[in-house]
C-alpha cells in the first residue's frame, strides 16, 4: 500500500457514517494554513504554501489516488507504446477554464513547456530531461516523445506535480512576475474569489466544473494562522474546520474532542519525507566511515521517534522510504544499531581520543528551527560519546547558501522527501552531477559511479520489478557507505471537525470530493 | 544607595548566584535526562520537559544566559547613555546639538524589528540580542542624565565648583555621576527587563540562541505545551518575573532615597 | 512652535535614511539569494540562476543601492519578490491592523497605568503594586495573549481566537463590521496594552513620588488639600509632562510587541510582513517595513513634542 491511513476518531466517525449517505451541496469549509502563499501560480514554484491552497484551481494531466495510482483528471485516458518513447494522453472534452475557454491541448503544452519545466524544480529537475518534445496533434491528444523510457511519469503528471494553466491567461509577459499569479484562472473545482495577503484566500465553487456533481461545498476559506497552538485553539473552538498539518504532540490534545485525524505519507508540500542527517564528505573528518558509523550508532533513533515524534512514525529502516514498497529495501541500515559503546570505540579506532574534559571534537549541524527538538536530543545523544553538537538554526535561503551553495557545513539536518518515486526526491540526494550546483540535493558530496549508474538505470526501466532491484542494490552500497544517516520517518498528521466528511489530504485536490454533513 | 535598595539587589544577587551554582557546567547537553513530562515532584522540584530533563537545572542554567543578555545590554546602553547624556550637558553647545540629534535618530529606530530582522537573517545568537538593544536603547538614559545635568549645572554648589577651576571631567565624576543614581535607575531597569524579554520574543518566534539555555528559549519550548505541560513554562516565567521585580523594586527604592 | 516642527521634521529625514539603510545593509548581507527563497524546497539544476537573472538579482550591489535610493526619492519602495505586488501596497494594507492594535494598546496602557501608579504612589506602601507592575510587565506578551485566549475565548466563549472577522459570516454593513472587527481585536489589544501598563505605572509612581516631595505639594498639603486631590489635581499634572517623552520612546517597542501578537492571533500587520519578507530575503519588503516603522515612530515623537508644548503654559509662551 502506498500510503497507510489511520483512522484514530474511529468511534467519531463510525457515528457519523448513517448521515454521508445523504449527499448535501454547499457550506463553507475554513481551512487553517500555516504561513502566506505570497502569490497562487502553482506552476512556478515547489512551495507548499502555494501548492496547498492554489492545488485546488487547477488540474493535473491525472490525479493521484491514495495509494499513489493515477487517476483520470484533465486526461480522461492514456498510452504508453511499448519501448515507453511515445505517451499519448486524451484529454476530457468538455474541460473549460474558469473564464469559459476551453482545455485544450495547446495549454498542456504551454504550462509544461514555459512555466513547468522552466520553473517547477521538480519538474523541471525530474522530468525535463526525460522529454524531447511535447506535441499537439489535435485539441484533444497531448503526446510526449521521450529521450528514454521514463517510469515515473504518470506519478509526475499529478496536479501537484504539474499543474496546467491557460496559455491564454499565462502566455503574456513573464510568468514569475505575471498579474494572474494573484487573480489566478484554472480550470479546477474551485474558482479564484479573492486574497488578502497575510490573512485569506477565498475560493467559490466552480459551477461548471467538468467532473459531474463536483465538489461539493460552496466555498473554501484558507486561513492564514502562523501560530500552531492558535490553529488548534480555533479548530477545537469551531472557528476553523480543517488544520492541513497537526504537530505529533498536539495529536494527543485533538483525541476524542470531535475531530477527524488522518494520517498520511504526503501531500502538497511533499511526500515520504525522511528525516536525514547529511555529512559533509568533503571535510577531512567525515571522509573516515568510521566517523560516520559512530555518529550513526551513537543516536538513539527509537528515542527520538518517542520523545521528537510521540511514536508517529517508524524509525528509518532504509536510505527509501517504506512508502515506496516495491524499491524500499527493509532491514537495510540493520547493520548499525543504536550502540553507544561501538561508538565509542570506533571514534577510538577513528583516532579522536576524548580530550581532558571527555570531549573527542565537535561539529556543528544546520537545520531549520522547526527542528529544535531533534537537536536537543542528538545533542544528548551525541555527548555521551564524546561529540558535541552545534546547532546552527537556518532558514530555506540560509541553508541553500551554507549547505548546497558554499558548503560551509559539517553535518545538516534535512527532512528529505522521497516524493512517490524514487527517481523524483530519492536520485538527487546521491547524483555526484548535483553536488554544488543545486540546492536542496546531494548535501553529502556523495560520489560513487556505481550508485549513479543504478539510479539512471532505475529511472529508464520500465518494470516495476526491475526498478525494485536496481533501487534495493543502490540502498545496498548507500547503507555501507552512509553518506547520510536516516533517522525517522515521520506522518504527517491533518485533522478536520466531525461535521465535515470526504476529504483527501494526500492529494492536492483535497477538498474535490468533500461534503458538509447534515 | 540605600539600605532597602542594597537588599533588594542582594537578595537578586543571592538567588542568582546560587542558580548559577547549582547548575550544570557544560551547556545544555550536561543536564540529565530521566523521564519526559513529570510533573514536579520530590525528584524533580520544577518537574522535567518534553524531553526528560530537570527543568529546575533547566531553569538555573537559563539564569545564565538571561542574566548576561540583560547586563550586556545594560552596560552598553548605561555606559553609552550617560557618556553621551554627561558630555552634552557639560560640553560646549554644538557638541550637545550634536549629540541629542544623534540621540533622536536612533531613539526613532524601531530596534527590536532591528534585533528580529539580524536574527533572522544571521541566526539566533544571545549576545546579538544584548548587542543590538544596548547600542540602539541608550537615548533613554542619554536624555534623562543630559536633563539632570542642566538642572545641577544652575545649582549653587554645581557655580562654586566651576568657579574654583574644576574641568568638566572632574565636574562630571565628582559633582554630577554621584547625583545620577536615582533618575537613571528605573530607566535602567527597563533596559534590563526589556533585554531579557527581547531574548523571549525571538525565542518564540524561531530565532533563539540554539546553543545556549535562556529563559526565553525554556518558555519558548514550553509553548507547545501550554496546556498539558504548565511546568514547562510557569516556572521560567516565575524566574524572570522575580527578577524583573527585584529589580523594579530596587530601582524604586533607589529612587526614593533623595 | 512652527520653528520646532520645522526642525523636528528636517531631523525626520537622517533618521529615516539610517533605519533605511540599516535594514538595506542587513538584507542584502544576510546569507542566501531571494531567488533560493523563492523556488521552494526543491532545487533543480539553474533554477536559482534563472530566477535571479529575470529579477535583476544578479546585478552588484552598489548598482541596487544606488536605484533604490533613486527610487526612495520618488517615493517609490519597489517592488515586492514574494508578494509580486508594490511594497507601498503592501505596507498600505496592514498599517491599519498594526496601528489600530498599537495606539489602542497604548492609550489603554496610559489610561490605566497613569491611575493605578498614581493610586501606588503611597507614602510608605506601594512595594506590592512596583511588584505586580514589573511582573506585568515581565510575562512574554505571547503568553499573556495565550491565557488570555484561554480564560476569554475557549472556556468563557466570549470572544473569538483569532483573525479579523469571521469569514463564514455574509458581508455586513458598515456598523456590523466595525463591531465584529472590535470583537475580534479586544483581545489583542488588551494583550499587548497589558505589558506596556506594568510600565507605564511603574514610572509613573516613580515621577510622581519625586513630584509630592516638591515644595508646593507640601504647601498645598499644609493648606489642607486632601491626599487624593493633591496627587491627581496637582502632583499629575506635574508629573506627565516629563512621562510624555517617555511614551514616545515606547512606541518602538510596541513595534515589536505588535509582531507578536500578530502572530498569535493570526492578524495581517506590518510584524508579520516583515517576518515572511524576511525568510523570504525579500528585500524590498524588509527595508520598507522598516522605513515606515521608522516614520511612525518620528511621527509619534512628534505629537508628543507637539502635546507637550500644548500642555505646559510655559513652553506655549516660549514658542
Amino acid at each position: 500500500m502506498f500510503f497507510t491511513r489511520l483512522i484514530l476518531a474511529t468511534l467519531l466517525l463510525n457515528l457519523c457514517a448513517p448521515l454521508a449517505g445523504a449527499q448535501t451541496r454547499g457550506g463553507t469549509a475554513v481551512i487553517a494554513v500555516p504561513s502566506d502563499p505570497g502569490h497562487l501560480n502553482p506552476a512556478i514554484t515547489t512551495s507548499a504554501p502555494v501548492q496547498q491552497i492554489a492545488a485546488s484551481l487547477f488540474n493535473g494531466l491525472v490525479s493521484l489516488d491514495e495509494t499513489g495510482a493515477p487517476q483520470p483528471d484533465l486526461a480522461q485516458s492514456w498510452t504508453i507504446t511499448p519501448d515507453g518513447l511515445r505517451v499519448t494522453f486524451t484529454l476530457v472534452p468538455d474541460a473549460r477554464w474558469h473564464d469559459g475557454q476551453p482545455v485544450t491541448a495547446e495549454d498542456v503544452k504551454f504550462s509544461f513547456e514555459s512555466l513547468l519545466f522552466r520553473f517547477h524544480a521538480r519538474t523541471r529537475a525530474g522530468l525535463a530531461p526525460a522529454v524531447e518534445g511535447i506535441d499537439a496533434p489535435d485539441p484533444h491528444t497531448v503526446v510526449f516523445r521521450m529521450r528514454r523510457p521514463h517510469a515515473p511519469l504518470l506519478r509526475q503528471v499529478d496536479v501537484l506535480e504539474a499543474p496546467i494553466l491557460p496559455r491564454h491567461i499565462y502566455g503574456e509577459g513573464d510568468a514569475s512576475q505575471h498579474p494572474a499569479n494573484l487573480r489566478p484562472v484554472g480550470s479546477g473545482p474551485f474558482r479564484f474569489e479573492n486574497y488578502r495577503k497575510d490573512d485569506t484566500v477565498v475560493l467559490v465553487r466552480n459551477e461548471t466544473y467538468f467532473k459531474p456533481a463536483l465538489p461539493h461545498l460552496d466555498r473554501l476559506v484558507f486561513r492564514v494562522i502562523p501560530d500552531a497552538n492558535t490553529q488548534i485553539q480555533a479548530l477545537l473552538a469551531g472557528e476553523v474546520d480543517y488544520v492541513v498539518r497537526v504537530t505529533p504532540g498536539d495529536v494527543r490534545r485533538l483525541q476524542n474532542r470531535g475531530v477527524t485525524m488522518v494520517d498520511t505519507r504526503g501531500g502538497a508540500g511533499g511526500s515520504n519525507c525522511i528525516m536525514t542527517v547529511g555529512f559533509n564528505l568533503e571535510r577531512p573528518l567525515f571522509a573516515d566511515l568510521r566517523v560516520r558509523r559512530a555518529i550513526a550508532v551513537a543516536m538513539d533513533r527509537q528515542q527520538m521517534l518517542d520523545l521528537v515524534l510521540f511514536g508517529r512514525g517508524r524509525v528509518a529502516e532504509a536510505p527509501i522510504s517504506s512508502g515506496i514498497p516495491w524499491a524500499h529495501l527493509p532491514g537495510a541500515l540493520a547493520a548499525h544499531p543504536f550502540d553507544a559503546a561501538l561508538a565509542n570505540r570506533l571514534l577510538d579506532e577513528a583516532g579522536r581520543p576524548r580530550g581532558p574534559n571527555g570531549e573527542r571534537f565537535s561539529i556543528d549541524m544546520f537545520m531549520y528551527a522547526t527542528f529544535t527538538r531533534y537537536a536537543e536530543l542528538m545533542r544528548q545523544q551525541l555527548a555521551h560519546v564524546g561529540i558535541a553538537l552545534r546547532v546552527r538554526f537556518v532558514d530555506a535561503a540560509g541553508l541553500a547558501d551554507a549547505v548546497f551553495a558554499r558548503r560551509d557545513f559539517d553535518t545538516t539536518l534535512i527532512s528529505y522527501c522521497n516524493g512517490l518515486d524514487p527517481a523524483i526526491g530519492v536520485r538527487r540526494m546521491y547524483d555526484s552531477a548535483n553536488i554544488g550546483r543545486v540546492p536542496f540535493s546531494n548535501a553529502a558530496a556523495y560520489r560513487n559511479e556505481e550508485v549513479d549508474r543504478l539510479f539512471t538505470a532505475a529511472g529508464a526501466t520500465v518494470d516495476e520489478t526491475q526498478r525494485g532491484e536496481q533501487y534495493r542494490a543502490a540502498q545496498r552500497i548507500l547503507a555501507a557507505e552512509l553518506p547520510y544517516w536516516w533517522l525517522v520517518e515521520a506522518v504527517l498528521t491533518t485533522a478536520w471537525r466531525n461535521n465535515f466528511e470526504g476529504f483527501a489530504p494526500w492529494s492536492g485536490q483535497f477538498a474535490e470530493r468533500a461534503q458538509r454533513l447534515r | 544607595m540605600n539600605r532597602v535598595a542594597l537588599a533588594y539587589l542582594l537578595g537578586l544577587g543571592g538567588l542568582l548566584a546560587m542558580m548559577v551554582a547549582i547548575a550544570p557546567t557544560g551547556g545544555i547537553q550536561a543536564l540529565p535526562m530521566s523521564r519526559a513530562f513529570l510533573p514536579p515532584g520530590a525528584a524533580h522540584p520544577f518537574g522535567t520537559d518534553d524531553l526528560g530533563r530537570d527543568m529546575l537545572l533547566a531553569v538555573a542554567q537559563g539564569a545564565r544566559t538571561s542574566l548576561l543578555v540583560g547586563l550586556v545590554a545594560l552596560g552598553l546602553g548605561g555606559g553609552i547613555g550617560v557618556a553621551a547624556g554627561l558630555a552634552a550637558g557639560l560640553g560646549p553647545v554644538v557638541l550637545d546639538e550634536a549629540l541629542m540629534r544623534t540621540t533622536d535618530v536612533v531613539a526613532s529606530l524601531p530596534t527590536l524589528l532591528i534585533a528580529v530582522l539580524a536574527a533572522a537573517f544571521f541566526g539566533g545568537s544571545a549576545m546579538l540580542v544584548a548587542l543590538v538593544l544596548g547600542l540602539t536603547r541608550w537615548p533613554v538614559i542619554a536624555r534623562l542624565v543630559r536633563a539632570e545635568t542642566l538642572t545641577l549645572r544652575r545649582l549653587p554648589f554645581f557655580r562654586a565648583a566651576v568657579a574654583l577651576g574644576c574641568g568638566p571631567l572632574r565636574l562630571g565624576r565628582r559633582h554630577v555621576l554621584p547625583q545620577l543614581a536615582a533618575v537613571v535607575a528605573p530607566a535602567a531597569g527597563v533596559i534590563f527587563g526589556g533585554a531579557i524579554l527581547a531574548e523571549a520574543t525571538l525565542a518564540f518566534l524561531g530565532l533563539g540562541d540554539p546553543e545556549l539555555t535562556s529563559w526565553g528559549r525554556l518558555i519558548a519550548a514550553g509553548y507547545p505545551f501550554l496546556d498539558d505541560a504548565w511546568w514547562m513554562w510557569a516556572f521560567p516565567v516565575a524566574a524572570i518575573c522575580l527578577t524583573t521585580a527585584l529589580v523594579a523594586l530596587a530601582s524604586d527604592a533607589i529612587g526614593r532615597s533623595d | 512652535m512652527r520653528r520646532l516642527l520645522l526642525r523636528r521634521l528636517l531631523l525626520a529625514l537622517p533618521t529615516l535614511l539610517v533605519a533605511a539603510t540599516i535594514a538595506f545593509v542587513l538584507a542584502h548581507l544576510a546569507p542566501g539569494s531571494p531567488a533560493a527563497a523563492l523556488g521552494g524546497d526543491f532545487g533543480a539544476p539553474g533554477l536559482v540562476e534563472e530566477i535571479a537573472r529575470i529579477q535583476g538579482l544578479d546585478r552588484p550591489l552598489a548598482v541596487i543601492y544606488a536605484e533604490w535610493l533613486l527610487r526612495l526619492a520618488h517615493g517609490d519602495l519597489g517592488f515586492s519578490f514574494r508578494a509580486q505586488a508594490p511594497v507601498a501596497e503592501l505596507i498600505r494594507d496592514r498599517l491599519g491592523v498594526t496601528l489600530v492594535l498599537g495606539v489602542s494598546a497604548i492609550l489603554l496602557a496610559m489610561l490605566f497605568g497613569i491611575v493605578l501608579g498614581t493610586v501606588s504612589a503611597t507614602r510608605s506602601g506601594g512595594r506590592v503594586a512596583v511588584a505586580a507592575f514589573a511582573v506585568l510587565q515581565a510575562v512574554p506578551v505571547y503568553l499573556i495573549a495565550q491565557l488570555l485566549v484561554l480564560v476569554f475565548a475557549v472556556w468563557l466563549g466570549l470572544l473569538p481566537i483569532q483573525g479579523l472577522e469571521d469569514p463564514r459570516a455574509t458581508p455586513l454593513g458598515l456598523s456590523a463590521l466595525l463591531a465584529e472587527r472590535a470583537r475580534h481585536l479586544a483581545l489583542p489589544i488588551v494583550a499587548l496594552g497589558l505589558g506596556q501598563l506594568g510600565f507605564v505605572a511603574l514610572l509613573t509612581r516613580a515621577r510622581l513620588r519625586e513630584e509630592l516631595c516638591r515644595l508646593y505639594v507640601t504647601t498645598a498639603r499644609a493648606h489642607g488639600a486632601r491626599e487624593a486631590a493633591l496627587r491627581f489635581r496637582h502632583a499629575l499634572p506635574n508629573a506627565l509632562l516629563p512621562l510624555l517623552a517617555l511614551f514616545g520612546s515606547r512606541v518602538g517597542a510596541l513595534v515589536g510587541g505588535a509582531l507578536v501578537i500578530e502572530t498569535v492571533f493570526a492578524l495581517p500587520g506590518l510584524g508579520r510582513l516583515a517576518v515572511t519578507a524576511a525568510v523570504a530575503r525579500d528585500q524590498p519588503t524588509v527595508i520598507g517595513v522598516v522605513l515606515v516603522a521608522a516614520l511612525v515612530i518620528v511621527l509619534a515623537n512628534l505629537a508628543v513634542d507637539v502635546l507637550q508644548i500644548w500642555l505646559d503654559p510655559r513652553q506655549r509662551e516660549a514658542a
